[in-house]
């Protein structure tokens, strides 16, 4: 499957270009810098493409399903208001959805450990709305806090963080994008993550 | 029984002040009619407080008395950020420096447009997976803190950067794709735990590479699968025959061993150009294994390889070994006489041979045991000795055929970063890496009494030492420093640590005035027209 990473050049874009990799898909991705690119190449990505007008169009010609990382930035807690241009997001779908895309996993900027009021301020929570709304076979994923950390291979499915369950490794979040790609029980879902004690695949298939 | 309660008091009372006095009186006594020292004759008991501070002194200097910024060999805040890389993994500081910016010393001379991060030539595609601390609560008289485990990136060069000994001369050149590691350190000098942590944690970093010191290689130093470099000293250790005469067979049994990557050959040390002298009874069987030599008796090893006194020489003995073992062969040296190292490279352009690299050893160098006035004086400190080398190379045209690794003190990024621009392509470290295993600088390594365990093969002591505890502040350690130096590139407005060089250094005075750091050579050897 070929796959657009939007956000490949963060550092959980660099786990999921790897995992996408080893998994046998082809990835593509849009960086800024070229010896980014070279990096991003490394990992797995078979083509890498230098930010600049039309881009994003020709990035997306030939691509069967994109992961989405709005927001990625892993330390962005709760209090921070403009943490996506939702609006910038939506207009980048559209243009997905325009190009014949119909499969799209998204890792919304929204934590589950974040205040209700936090969850929307910025709108940070508007563009999954128009997912839900729009033609793509979606996958919608919120998470808690993103962290540094050597993968477990195990989650749990939550609606909230639990105790002590405030953080999860960029290895398993890429994993789980990795792996929601093709599983058709993710399909047209929503759903909250937090490590837990459920091997990845099994989580994903009880949905 | 009621005569016991009722005298037990007292009983106590009497023993309790009773005993000290009659001790003290006995001390009294003693020192009174002693020879030794006078002023114990002179100030029975009340004497001994000299001792005894005389004793604490370090420590309590360091503890309490020392300012941040001094100290030798470390000073204060050197010792934390080595230790706090390692343990926390944390280089920030807060407010500014505590540099005295009124002293003399190198600065690197920013870019006023550095690069940035994503600019670099970086590769961090195989993370490294680590322990570090954090703190939660700290107060007065407590720290509570816990250990995580955390994924960080390794900072390694990248492929084409990579620093390669032996390229071109070897059937097996060792690629580096990092630019710090471990400068030689025995087993015998260190404990076994101390070398296993560093083997295991220098492994688990990667891109780096330890040097076994010229005790040859012990199980201890394989312990963790690290990139050994072995290090050939005048005493050949573990290369020797029972005669003492090198023996090539042992040499190829150490050469095929897939771990060790490079040989070097120990011409001098920074701290000690004299020869070694091994106690017998220091000689366990686990030594005399290693070191091929017979267990329970002295050994005294000469101050310079007794068949090897020319460079010709020298240098056909480097040609066989590299023939013999397939892998890059290096010399280390200190810098002092330096007509005699411009022979060396005068030769070394003449016959098209000569090593793959040359360790310089800076005087300021360590070691577990030397003599005062070799360590304080003898050999130049490496900030002025590798320039010269370094250009003393480029003169004859031979700068490419040999790699500079560098010694003496560069145990943060900005020390080791400068010694980069001055014409190292690796850095040596040995004292950085025993504060990451838990050195406090106790300045007893030749003693065999070192309080935390480091350099003591006493079982005891050693029981401080937790390998698995500290490898990873070796690791850190290592991570840190790489990624220091990228932090130095990208201000030099660099894109790799391996392209900053004399243009993004510069020396300033302790008046504020300013010199370039070329031509460190055409300074020593003034013009011969001008005379």
């Amino acid at each position: 499957m070929k796959v657009f990473v939007y956000g490949g050049s963060e550092t959980l874009g660099e786990y999921i270009l790897k995992q996408l990799d080893e998994k046998g898909h082809e990835a593509v991705t849009i960086v800024e810098a070229e010896n980014r690119a070279e990096m991003l190449e490394q990992l797995g990505a078979v083509d890498v493409i230098m930010s600049e007008d039309g881009s994003f169009k020709r990035a997306l010609a030939g691509v069967d399903a994109i992961i989405y990382i709005a927001g990625a930035s892993p330390g962005s807690g709760g209090s921070q208001d403009a943490l996506i241009d939702a609006e910038e997001v939506v207009r980048s779908l559209e243009e997905a959805e325009s190009n014949g895309i119909e499969r799209i996993v998204y890792l919304s900027p929204v934590r589950l450990d974040e205040s209700d009021e936090s969850k929307k301020t910025g709108g940070k929570d508007e563009p999954e709305k128009w997912i839900e709304s729009s033609g793509f076979s979606y996958t919608i994923i919120r998470s808690v806090k993103r962290v540094g950390k050597p993968g477990y291979g195990k989650i749990n499915l939550a609606d909230s963080a639990g105790e002590g369950n405030d953080e999860i490794p960029f290895e398993d979040v890429a994993a789980v994008l990795v792996e929601a790609l093709e599983n058709a029980n993710t399909f047209k879902q929503s759903f909250g993550m937090v490590s837990g004690d459920s091997y990845i695949k099994e989580a994903l298939d009880s949905l | 029984m009621g005569k016991i309660t009722k005298h037990l008091p007292s009983a106590i009372m009497t023993t309790s002040i009773a005993a000290p006095l009659a001790y003290m009186a006995y001390m009294y006594q003693k020192d009174d009619r002693q020879k030794q020292h006078a002023i114990l004759r002179n100030f029975p008991l009340l004497g001994r407080v000299r001792y005894i501070s005389e004793h604490v002194g370090p420590e309590l200097r360091q503890y309490l008395f020392a300012e941040d910024n001094e100290g030798e060999p470390f000073s204060r805040l050197e010792f934390q950020h080595v230790v706090k890389a390692g343990k926390y993994n944390e280089r920030l500081v807060g407010f500014g420096s505590d540099r005295v910016f009124e002293e003399e010393g190198f600065f690197i001379r920013n870019s006023l447009f550095p690069k940035l991060l994503e600019e670099m030539r970086v590769d961090n595609i195989e993370k490294t997976n680590t322990y570090k601390y954090i703190v939660d609560n700290e107060g007065l008289f407590s720290r509570k803190e816990h250990r995580e485990e955390t994924q960080e990136d390794p900072y390694f060069l990248q492929d084409e950067d990579a620093i390669v000994l032996g390229e071109g001369t070897c059937r097996q050149p060792f690629r580096l794709k990092g630019q710090v590691g471990m400068s030689g350190m025995s087993y015998g000098a260190l404990g076994e735990r101390a070398i296993r942590a560093l083997s295991k944690g220098l492994a688990l970093a990667g891109g780096t590479w330890m040097n076994t010191g010229e005790g040859g290689i012990s199980d201890h130093h394989l312990a963790g699968n690290a990139d050994l470099m072995m290090q050939i000293g005048p005493g050949l250790f573990g290369v020797r025959t029972p005669a003492g005469e090198f023996s090539w067979d042992a040499f190829r049994e150490k050469a095929e061993m897939p771990q060790v990557k490079a040989f070097e050959i120990k011409l001098a040390q920074g701290a000690k150009t004299r020869g070694g002298h091994l106690e017998g009874r220091k000689v366990t069987e686990e030594i005399a294994r290693i070191r091929l030599i017979e267990p329970g008796k002295t050994v005294n090893s000469p101050n310079r390889f007794v068949d090897y006194d020319t460079f010709p020489k020298l240098f056909d003995f480097i040609e066989e070994l590299r023939e013999v073992g397939g892998k890059p062969v290096g010399m280390k040296i200190v810098v002092g006489d330096i007509e005699s190292v411009e022979e060396m490279v005068q030769i070394m352009k003449e016959s098209g041979k000569g090593p793959d690299f040359i360790t310089i050893d800076g005087g300021e160098g360590g070691t577990g045991a030397t003599y005062q006035e070799l360590a304080d004086s003898v050999g130049l400190p490496i900030m002025t000795a590798l320039p010269i080398v370094d250009e003393l190379l480029r003169e004859y045209g031979v700068r490419n055929r040999v790699k500079l690794i560098a010694s003496g003190k560069l145990i943060t990024p900005d020390k080791a970063a400068v010694a980069l621009g001055m014409g190292a392509d690796l850095i040596n470290i040995a004292r950085g890496f025993m504060f990451s295993v838990g050195c406090i600088m106790a300045e007893v390594c030749h003693t065999n009494t070192c309080p935390v365990g480091v350099a003591t093969t006493d079982d005891n002591l050693q029981e401080g030492l937790i390998v698995d505890e500290k490898l990873y502040r070796v690791t850190n350690y290592v991570n840190s420093l790489r990624s220091g130096l990228f932090n130095v590139a990208a201000a030099a407005g660099v894109d790799s640590p391996t392209k900053i060089e004399r243009r993004h250094l510069i020396y300033k005075d302790n008046q504020g005035r300013i010199a370039a750091v070329d031509n460190m050579l055409k300074r020593v050897q003034p013009d011969e027209n001008s005379e």
